[in-house]
């Protein structure tokens, strides 16, 4: 999945131990660009060479079910 | 891996999902019951906007039901239960029964009275057999209903209301009948 | 019956034959098949609404029992959702997504072959309701008890109906995303998949998601029908209400089934008539995700009046109008690839134009009705039926339409009658707006949907409607015509069709032979 050959060198390429909590947060910050809908192309083609599906899946249902609790709290602000 | 049998694979996971959807479908239901149950949404038929909020629950009044007869009226008349509590604010009915123990026809009038006095303006009757003439055939028997409610705005120190009927009998030779009924007896 | 008129234009280098379409496992014939369905069960369920609009005309009852009313109505609605749109795309999606991914054929040819089969029986139970005793359903399309649990037994007929439909569009949409998941040409990552590719692997899981919760509720009614449960019968201790919360976690999802795959065919013809890549593509495909998922947190819009607590009415009015964020960011991509764009308005693009504009206004009626206290009066009204026909006819069947126009040439090889295909485009779109723009006031005047009669004062949109819908429903014989007229003959199409098309469809041959990429193309 992971071809360092077809990848722009960045400054913050993620050490093989770090992988996994900064690939959390990155499963993270794709699902919230995802709810606004849009996302920069260039981070578009690293999410797509950094994730498996299985983390935006993931990342997504955590994502939803925290818009669910925002919007919950909401409500909750404007009844109470 | 072969194509075919990734393609496999691919088919029974997803077959997995959509039984496993078919099966959600149908827990679904003891899910938003529980759902229901412990968020206090929806709690069946109990309407928010239909309940009474002007019922007093702070206090108790003690009705006590007294029934009289004038003395020319050969009926028999009582309050099915002599005493009962209710809430200022409660919509509240007690009946009263009267049987007409002569050989004639008897049309009868019940004239309320309360005590202490100043409760008549908190007592606010819905239905009451003292709005009408009551008319009973020889030997009839007859449950009347009260349906009242007591203005929450009753003072506080009245704790006992005493709500007194005296049923007159309206017959044009009234005292005739009784007295030949006293002539009788006697 | 769709199967000889498919034969019609069978591709005379193959032996061809009844069998040849009834044993048929080719993506092409199978995708060939599910458009002619959906093409003759929408002059079925159009003819049906030629008749709701012909005793509209006039107040007070003209043509017909109020009963036949409530069925025409109720079968209108259902057919033109699973037998028409539906059946459409996927269509769409046989024809289409092997060619788009470089694939030989769909994942499993045998059960794509079962999944259309299955619909030509569905469909005869749907419209054999109406010579049962009783006649067809009248309950509305949405089924709700205590209206299904009373009925007669074209209630059990439809049932089985919704059952079978259902497991044709899961064992369909099993094919979809497994072909896209496994079959794709070496080189063809899922970022670069085509849009319709993207949108379709979404709705299939939609489908996955939804279609078998919907089995279970009309299993559940079924049983309350005849084996003593009480899921939804007030009278042994259940919930009707229940039934619309079940009911609608599949049918907000269906809602965006429905539109979804639209989505993706308008993505895939407005860069190729603005002769400019898809605008936000990466962009493109998250707000179709995002959609995918707010779906299923917004169904309670659809109960505001069944008496839900403030706080629920509140939530589900948040989050309705969230979606109107995903969506908006799509409109702006469509816009900002025309912008600029060396835009030529050959008929898909004429729709595509027309789709992204009207489609616009039904979202933003859909945004009206998410407002509670607005929905609490319009709940029911004609408002609802201008909003939803909004979205399915300038949005959904336009998109079919405008897909087809776009498509017809690489499928038969022939190019269609501009000429037609334009008129039929004008007429369409004019007239669709004659019909469906009015029924907005009628909402706001009160006057409910599904009823027979109406009140005097209504009388006069109710005619323009009426007049706008007969010049639709006859403007659609165009297509039927181009369509026809394309599958005979005329100009020989190019192997890429239109100057600015972009995809491995166009590098293959018009027509497209019928085994293609039997070795994969390299992508690069």
């Amino acid at each position: 999945m992971h071809k360092p050959s077809q990848q722009t060198i960045r400054a913050h390429v993620v050490e093989d131990g770090q992988r996994k909590t900064l690939s959390g947060w990155r499963a993270a910050k794709t699902v919230f660009w995802s709810f606004l809908g849009i996302r920069r192309k260039s981070d578009y083609q690293s999410d797509v060479t950094h994730l498996k599906p299985v983390q935006v899946i993931v990342a997504g249902l955590i994502g939803a079910a925290l818009l669910v609790g925002a919007i919950l709290f909401l409500v909750y602000l404007v009844t109470k | 891996m072969s194509a075919t049998q990734a393609n496999r694979v691919m088919l029974k996971k997803l077959g997995i999902v959509a039984v496993a959807m078919f099966g959600f479908g149908f827990a679904l239901i003891p899910f938003y019951n529980k759902l229901c149950e412990v968020s206090g949404l929806n709690k069946g038929g109990e309407q928010e906007l239909a309940k009474n909020t002007q019922v007093d629950m702070s206090r108790k009044i003690r009705l006590e039901l007294d029934a009289n007869l004038n003395e020319n009226m050969p009926w028999k008349f009582s309050s099915m239960k002599p005493i009962v509590e209710v809430h200022p604010g409660q919509l509240m009915q007690v009946d009263y029964k009267a049987v007409n123990n002569s050989d004639v026809p008897i049309t009868g009038q019940a004239i309320p009275s309360y005590a202490p006095a100043l409760a008549v303006q908190y007592f606010k009757k819905i239905e009451c057999f003292c709005f009408t003439k009551q008319m009973l055939k020889p030997h009839e028997t007859k449950i009347m209903p009260v349906l009242f409610v007591i203005d929450p705005a009753l003072p506080k120190d009245v704790k006992t209301i005493t709500l007194s009927y005296t049923f007159f009998n309206l017959n044009p030779n009234a005292q005739a009948v009784a007295a030949n009924d006293k002539g009788a007896r006697g | 019956m769709d199967a000889t008129h498919a034969h019609d234009h069978g591709h005379d280098h193959h032996p061809s034959g009844l069998m040849r379409w009834i044993k048929t496992t080719n993506h092409k014939d199978i995708g060939t098949l599910y458009l002619w369905f959906a093409l003759i069960m929408f002059f079925v369920a159009g003819s049906m609404a030629m008749m709701i609009r012909a005793e509209l005309f006039e107040p007070g009852m003209q043509f017909m029992h109020p009963e036949f009313f409530n069925q025409l109505t109720t079968m209108h609605g259902l057919i033109m959702i699973f037998g028409v749109i539906m059946p459409a795309f996927t269509g769409f999606a046989n024809w289409q997504v092997p060619l788009m991914i470089g694939a030989p054929d769909m994942a499993f040819p045998r059960m794509n072959n079962w999944s259309f089969w299955l619909l030509p029986v569905a469909a005869i139970f749907l419209i054999g309701e109406f010579f049962l005793p009783g006649g067809a359903v009248a309950g509305g399309w949405t089924m709700y008890p205590p209206l299904f649990i009373q009925g007669g037994m074209s209630y059990d007929l439809n049932i089985f109906a919704v059952h079978i439909m259902g497991a044709s569009s899961i064992m369909g949409s099993i094919n979809i995303i497994t072909t896209i998941l496994n079959m794709r040409a070496p080189g063809m990552t899922m970022m670069k998949m085509p849009m319709f590719v993207w949108t379709w692997l979404i709705t299939a899981y939609l489908l996955i998601a939804t279609m078998p919760v919907l089995a279970g509720a009309v299993t559940m009614l079924l049983t309350d029908r005849h084996f003593g449960t009480h899921f939804f019968n007030a009278a042994g201790g259940g919930d009707p209400v229940m039934f619309q919360h079940i009911f609608w976690f599949f049918g907000h999802p269906e809602v965006y089934i429905l539109i979804l795959p639209a989505f993706g065919i308008i993505s895939q013809i407005i860069p190729t008539f603005a002769r400019k890549p898809l605008f936000g593509y990466a962009s493109m495909v998250y707000a179709t995700g995002s959609i995918a998922i707010l779906s299923f947190i917004v169904w309670g819009h659809h109960m505001f009046t069944v008496g839900m607590p403030a706080a629920g009415q509140l939530f589900f009015m948040y989050s309705t109008m969230l979606i109107a964020v995903p969506t908006g960011v799509k409109v702006f991509n469509w816009v900002a690839t025309m912008w600029k764009g060396s835009m030529t308005f050959e008929t898909p693009m004429l729709f595509a134009v027309a789709f992204v504009c009207l489609f616009t206004m039904g979202g933003f009626s859909g945004l009206v009705l998410a407002i509670t206290p607005v929905d609490i009066q319009l709940q029911d009204t004609y408002y609802v039926v201008a909003h939803f026909h909004y979205v399915l006819v300038s949005g959904a069947l336009f998109s079919i339409f405008a897909g087809a126009y776009y498509w017809l040439p690489k499928w038969t090889g022939h190019m269609y009658d501009e000429k037609l295909g334009k008129l039929h485009f004008w007429l369409s779109v004019i007239s669709m707006n004659i019909l469906f723009f009015p029924m907005h006031f009628l909402g706001l005047a009160g006057m409910p949907r599904r009823i027979p009669d109406y009140a005097l004062q209504f009388t006069q949109f109710n005619q323009i409607a009426s007049i706008g819908g007969f010049i639709f429903g006859a403007s659609q014989l165009i297509f039927l015509i181009v369509v026809l007229k394309a599958v005979r003959g005329g100009a020989k199409a190019t192997d890429k069709v239109w100057e600015g098309a972009e995809g491995l469809e166009w590098t293959l041959p018009s027509p497209a032979p019928y085994h293609t990429f039997e070795t994969a193309p390299m992508v690069k």
